[in-house]
C-alpha cells in the first residue's frame, strides 16, 4: 500500500519558476499496478522520483506500506538509500564496469546486509533466472542488448524484495516488437511477485494494457484516476477523451426518453449515453470513439459523409471523414473500416453511430 | 537533487576540508603576490612606480607581447592544418599522426630550445656554420625574439591541434554533408562552414596559446637568458635572483600582479568566448562523425607536412642534442668532428648532482599526480553532487592556476615561505616546497579532468545506486570511481610527465638542497657546459620516453584526442 498525499514541487532555475507538481495525490493498493499516464512535461516523472527519493517536494505526505517516508510539515524526507522500494530508469542505468551477476547483487549488500553469501548468490541467480538472464550472470554488462539491460534493470530493482516498484518509462528504448513481448513479461513478474507498482508512461497502448488503475496527469495534476476499461469508456474530460485513444468530440443536447433512458442529440442523430452529472436539457460534449461509427453506404437515415483520407495499419483502416453539418459548416470525423474493403477518398459514405457514448458536462 | 545528500557521513565533510584547504592554498599565494606588490614604506605604490619607471620594463613588455604572437601563429600555422588532416581527412595512418603529435605534446620546450640553439645560433649554431663556410651567407640568428617565437610556436604546435582537433571533431557530420549536398566544394565548406563553426573554440584556443606564450620561461630562458633578451617570466626571475644587486620582492611581486590581471583578463575573455560558442551547441559532447574529405594526390603533400613539422619538433632537436652531447665544443659533422666525438661529456657530468635532482623529480613524480588527483576529485564532488553554497567560486579558485602563469605562481610560494609561513611551515629549500607549489598550480588541470568525466558519467547510474541502498561514500567508491578511472590512469600519467620536466617553478623556488633533474640541466647549462647539459637531457629524456609512450597507448586505446577524457561511460549510457 502507499499513498501520495497533496504533494507540491516547484522547480526553481535561472529560466524562472516552474510548478512541476500541484497537489497530486494517489493510491495504490498492496500488489497494485498503476500507471501514471500524461504528455511530456505533465509531471508523472517527477511525481515517480519523488515518491523514490530522488526529488524534494515541498510539501505533501508520501507513505510507503506504514513509513512515512516523506511530510513536508513534519520535516520529514528519507534518502531513496532507506525508502523500501526497487526502480527501473529509463536508461536503465545498468553499471558499465560490473558484470551481470554483480549489478544484480548490489542492492542486497545495502537493502539486506545481514545476508549470508550463499543466500545472497541462490537470490541473485533466482532473480536472473526470473528475468532470463541465468545463462549470462558473468558477462560484461555493456555487452547486453537492450532488452538484456532492460531485464537486468528489472532483476536489479526486484532483487531486494522491495515492497514497491517503481518503473521510469520502461520500454520506452526498446523496438516496438520488444516493446510489447515486455508488456505481458513486466506484467506477469510483478504479478507473480505480488509486488505493488507504479509505472510512468507517455504511451497510452501501456497504461491500458497493463494496469490495474491508470492516473492521467496534465500539468503537475491528476486529471482522472480510473480502471482501463473505464477511463476508455468514461473520460471526465476532453483531455483524457483525447489522450487515452482517439476521440470525435461532439457538442449535443441531452434528452429524457418516455423509457428513463437517456440519449443525446447530436449531428450524428440521437446516441445512446449514461451520465450521472448531467439532466434533460443540458447542453453536452459527447465522446464517439472512431471504432463506434460504421461506414454505410449512403442513405436518408443517416448522415452523409466524404472519405478525405486513409491509413492501412493491416487489422484495420482508419478513415478522416468530411461531415457536412447543415447551419454550422464542416465537421472532420475519424472512423474505423473493414481493412478488406479500402475506400478511395472522395468516396460517399454514411455514418451510423453504435453503441452508448460518453458524456462531458460543460 | 538527491535527498540523500543530506545524510550524515564522513565522505563529504572530508571533501569538504580537503577542498577548502586547497582553496585556501590557492587564494594566499595569489593574495601574497598581491599584497606584497604595495610597499610597506612610503607610497603603496612605490614598487608599481619603481617597476613602470624602469625603461627595462617597457622594453620586456614588447618582447613578450612579440614573442607570444609569433608563437601563436606558428603553432596555429602547423596545429590546424594537422587537425583538419586528422580529424577531417581520409588520410591513412591517421592514428599513427595522432600518436606522434601527442609524444611531441610531451617534448620539453627546454630540450627544444637547446637543439635548436646548437642549429642556429650565429657564432656556434651548425647551420649558421655550414651556410658561412659554404654558401658565404650571412646567420640566422635564433637568438632573436622572432627566433625565440619561432621555437615557442613549434613547442606548442601539439597543443594547438588538440584544441582545434577537439573543436573540429565536435562538429556534426551532417552540417558537413550538408555544405556538400548544397553543392560546396571542399575550400568553401572549409571556409564557409567549418571555419566560422568552430571559431569561438578557435579565438580561445588562442588566447590561452597567447597566455602561456606570455607567461613561457623554458624557450625564453634557454635561447634568451644568455643573449639578455627578456620576456616577462624571465625578467620576474631576474628580478628575484640578480647576479649582483639584492632582490627585487617587491618589484617582482609588483609584475608578477600585473601579469596576473593581464591573464584574469584574457582568461575571463576566453572563457565567455566559450559559453558564446556553447550557445551554437557546436561543442557537444557527441557528434555524429562525418564522411572524410577525400584527398587524391594530395596525400603525399599532407605527409610531408607533417613529417615536416615532426623533424621540427622532435627529430632535429634530438639529433642536435645527441650530436653536441658526443662533442667538447659545437662543430658541424665532419671527419675532424666524428674523431673528436666521445662519450666524455657523459663521464664528466656531476653525477652526483644528477642523482640527487633524479631522486627528487622521482619523489615528485611519486607523490604530486596522486595529491592532484585526489584534492581534484574532492573539488568535482563537492561543485556537483552537493548543494553546499559557494560550490562554484571553489571551482573557479582551482582554476585560478590555469590562468595565472607559473612564474607567478612561483614568486608568490617563494614570498610566502621566505615571509611569515616560513617560520610555521619551515619548508623552502626543500623539495616539500616545490610539491605544495606543483600540486596547487596542476589543480587546475585535475578539476578539469574530473569535472569532465563527471559529467560523461550519466546520472541515473548514481541515483540506481542510491536506490539500491548504497550511502554516499559507497556510490563515490563502488560507481563513480570505477568509471572515471581510465581518465584518472591518463591524467595521472600526464601529471608525472608534467612533474618529471617542469622547469618554471623549479627554477624559482630551487635551491642546492632541493635540485630537480630539470634544475640540474638549467644550472650545468648556465654555467656553460653546453655538451654536458645535452648529455644530461638525453639521459633525461630516455628516462621519459617510456612514460611518453604509456601515456600515447593509453589515450588511443581510450579514445582519441582530447587529453584523457574517459571513454567508456558515455558509450554505455547513450
Amino acid at each position: 500500500m502507499i499513498t501520495v498525499e497533496a504533494l507540491h514541487l516547484t522547480y526553481r532555475s535561472a529560466g524562472g519558476v516552474h510548478p512541476a507538481l500541484r497537489g497530486v495525490g494517489i493510491s495504490v493498493a498492496r500488489g497494485g499496478f498503476l500507471a501514471l499516464l500524461g504528455p511530456s512535461g505533465c509531471g508523472k516523472t517527477t511525481l515517480l522520483r519523488s515518491i523514490a527519493g530522488l526529488e524534494r517536494p515541498e510539501s505533501g505526505r508520501i507513505t510507503i506500506g506504514n513509513v512515512v517516508v516523506f511530510d513536508g510539515a513534519a520535516g520529514i524526507a528519507l534518502p531513496a538509500a532507506r525508502r523500501d522500494l526497487g526502480m527501473v530508469f529509463q536508461s536503465y542505468a545498468i553499471w558499465p564496469h560490473m558484470s551481470v551477476l554483480q549489478n544484480a547483487a548490489f542492492p542486497l549488500r545495502y537493502r539486506c546486509p545481514g545476508l549470508r553469501r550463499q543466500e545472497a548468490e541462490s537470490r541473485v541467480r533466482d532473480m536472473l533466472q526470473l528475468v532470463q538472464l541465468d545463462h549470462l550472470a558473468d558477462r560484461p554488462a555493456p555487452m547486453l542488448s537492450g532488452g538484456q539491460q532492460q531485464r537486468l534493470a528489472l532483476a536489479r530493482a526486484l532483487v531486494s524484495q522491495p515492497s514497491l516498484l517503481l518503473l521510469d518509462e520502461p520500454l520506452s528504448n526498446l523496438d516496438a516488437r520488444l516493446r510489447e513481448e515486455m508488456r505481458f513479461e513486466l506484467r506477469r513478474i510483478t504479478k507473480k511477485l505480488s509486488v505493488t507498482t507504479i509505472f510512468v508512461t507517455h504511451e497510452q497502448g501501456e497504461a491500458l494494457s497493463m494496469a490495474d488503475e491508470v492516473v492521467v496527469m496534465r500539468d503537475g495534476q491528476v486529471l482522472q484516476t480510473d480502471a482501463p476499461q473505464t477511463l476508455y469508456a468514461a473520460p471526465h474530460s476532453e483531455f483524457v477523451a483525447d489522450f487515452v485513444g482517439r476521440a470525435n468530440l461532439l457538442d449535443g443536447v441531452l434528452r429524457r426518453r418516455a423509457n428513463g433512458a437517456l440519449r443525446v442529440d447530436t449531428v450524428l442523430g440521437l446516441l445512446e449515453c449514461q451520465s450521472d452529472a448531467a439532466t434533460a436539457g443540458d447542453a453536452v460534449r459527447v465522446v464517439v470513439r472512431p471504432e463506434a461509427l460504421r461506414l454505410v453506404e449512403p442513405a436518408p437515415d443517416f448522415p452523409a459523409a466524404t472519405v478525405i483520407g486513409s491509413a492501412f495499419l493491416g487489422d484495420v483502416v482508419e478513415y478522416e471523414l468530411r461531415l457536412c453539418v447543415p447551419g454550422s459548416g464542416e465537421l472532420v470525423l475519424r472512423a474505423k473500416g473493414d481493412p478488406r474493403r479500402l475506400l478511395p477518398a472522395g468516396t460517399r459514405v454514411g455514418v451510423r453511430a453504435e453503441g452508448a457514448c460518453a458524456v462531458i458536462a460543460m | 537533487m538527491i535527498a540523500s545528500r543530506s545524510q550524515p557521513g564522513l565522505f563529504v565533510p572530508a571533501a569538504a576540508m580537503l577542498v577548502a584547504g586547497a582553496a585556501l592554498l590557492i587564494l594566499t599565494l595569489l593574495g601574497t603576490t598581491i599584497v606584497l606588490g604595495f610597499a610597506r614604506e612610503g607610497s603603496p605604490w612605490a614598487h608599481y612606480a619603481s617597476v613602470l619607471g624602469d625603461p627595462r620594463t617597457a622594453g620586456v613588455l614588447v618582447n613578450s607581447v612579440v614573442f607570444a604572437v609569433v608563437g601563436l601563429v606558428v603553432s596555429m600555422a602547423f596545429g590546424l592544418p594537422i587537425a583538419w588532416l586528422v580529424e577531417c581527412s581520409d588520410l591513412p595512418g591517421r592514428a599513427g599522426v595522432l600518436g606522434a603529435m601527442l609524444g611531441s605534446l610531451l617534448m620539453p620546450g627546454f630540450a627544444q630550445a637547446m637543439g635548436w640553439l646548437f642549429l642556429l645560433h650565429p657564432r656556434i649554431g651548425i647551420l649558421n656554420q655550414l651556410a658561412a663556410q659554404w654558401l658565404g651567407i650571412g646567420p640566422i640568428n635564433i637568438a632573436s625574439l622572432v627566433g625565440m617565437g619561432v621555437v615557442q610556436g613549434i613547442n606548442m604546435a601539439p597543443l594547438a591541434f588538440l584544441m582545434t582537433g577537439a573543436a573540429l571533431r565536435a562538429i556534426d557530420g551532417s552540417y558537413h554533408e550538408a555544405a556538400v549536398t548544397s553543392g560546396a566544394g571542399p575550400g568553401a565548406i572549409a571556409w564557409r562552414v567549418l571555419l566560422p563553426l568552430i571559431r569561438p573554440a578557435l579565438s580561445s584556443a588562442a588566447i590561452y596559446m597567447l597566455m602561456i606564450g606570455f607567461g613561457a620561461f623554458d624557450v625564453p630562458a634557454i635561447i634568451g637568458w644568455s643573449n639578455r633578451i627578456f620576456t616577462f617570466s624571465t625578467y620576474i626571475y631576474l628580478l628575484t635572483n640578480p647576479q649582483d644587486v639584492l632582490p627585487e620582492y617587491g618589484d617582482a611581486a609588483a609584475l608578477s600582479t600585473i601579469l596576473l590581471v593581464v591573464a584574469l583578463a584574457l582568461t575571463g575573455y576566453s572563457q565567455w568566448l566559450t559559453r558564446h560558442g556553447w550557445r551554437y551547441k557546436v561543442v557537444t559532447g557527441k557528434a555524429r562523425a562525418g564522411r572524410p574529405v577525400p584527398l587524391h594526390r594530395l596525400r603525399l603533400l599532407a605527409w610531408a607536412f607533417i613529417g615536416f613539422y615532426l623533424l621540427l619538433g622532435v627529430g632535429i632537436p634530438l639529433l642536435v642534442l645527441g650530436w653536441a652531447s658526443l662533442l667538447p665544443f659545437m662543430q658541424p659533422p665532419s671527419a675532424r668532428a666524428f674523431a673528436l666525438a666521445s662519450f666524455a661529456n657523459y663521464r664528466g657530468l656531476p653525477w652526483q648532482l644528477v642523482w640527487l635532482g633524479a631522486r627528487h623529480t622521482l619523489l615528485l613524480a611519486a607523490l604530486v599526480p596522486p595529491c592532484v588527483l585526489v584534492i581534484s576529485f574532492a573539488f568535482t564532488w563537492i561543485g556537483h553532487r552537493t548543494k553546499l553554497r559557494g560550490r562554484g567560486l571553489l571551482d573557479m579558485v582551482a582554476f585560478l592556476p590555469h590562468a595565472v602563469p607559473s612564474i607567478v605562481f612561483a614568486v608568490g610560494v617563494m614570498l610566502l615561505a621566505l615571509g611569515g609561513l616560513g617560520q610555521i611551515l619551515p619548508v623552502y629549500g626543500t623539495v616539500w616546497i616545490l610539491m605544495i607549489a606543483f600540486v596547487a598550480v596542476w589543480l587546475s588541470y585535475g578539476t578539469r579532468m574530473t569535472n569532465a568525466g563527471f559529467t560523461q558519467i550519466h546520472h541515473d547510474l548514481e541515483e540506481a545506486a542510491a536506490i539500491s541502498g548504497a550511502p554516499v561514500g559507497a556510490i563515490a567508491w563502488r560507481i563513480v570511481l570505477p568509471l572515471l578511472l581510465r581518465g584518472l590512469l591518463l591524467a595521472w600519467i600526464y601529471l608525472v610527465i608534467l612533474t618529471v620536466r617542469e622547469l618554471t617553478l623549479s627554477v624559482v623556488l630551487g635551491t642546492p638542497g632541493n635540485m630537480t633533474l630539470p634544475l640540474v640541466i638549467w644550472s650545468v647549462w648556465l654555467n656553460g657546459g653546453l655538451g654536458r647539459a645535452s648529455a644530461v637531457t638525453i639521459c633525461f629524456l630516455a628516462g621519459m620516453l617510456p612514460l611518453v609512450l604509456a601515456y600515447v597507448w593509453l589515450l588511443r586505446r581510450t579514445q582519441g584526442g582530447s587529453l584523457g577524457a574517459p571513454g567508456r561511460t558515455d558509450e554505455v549510457t547513450a
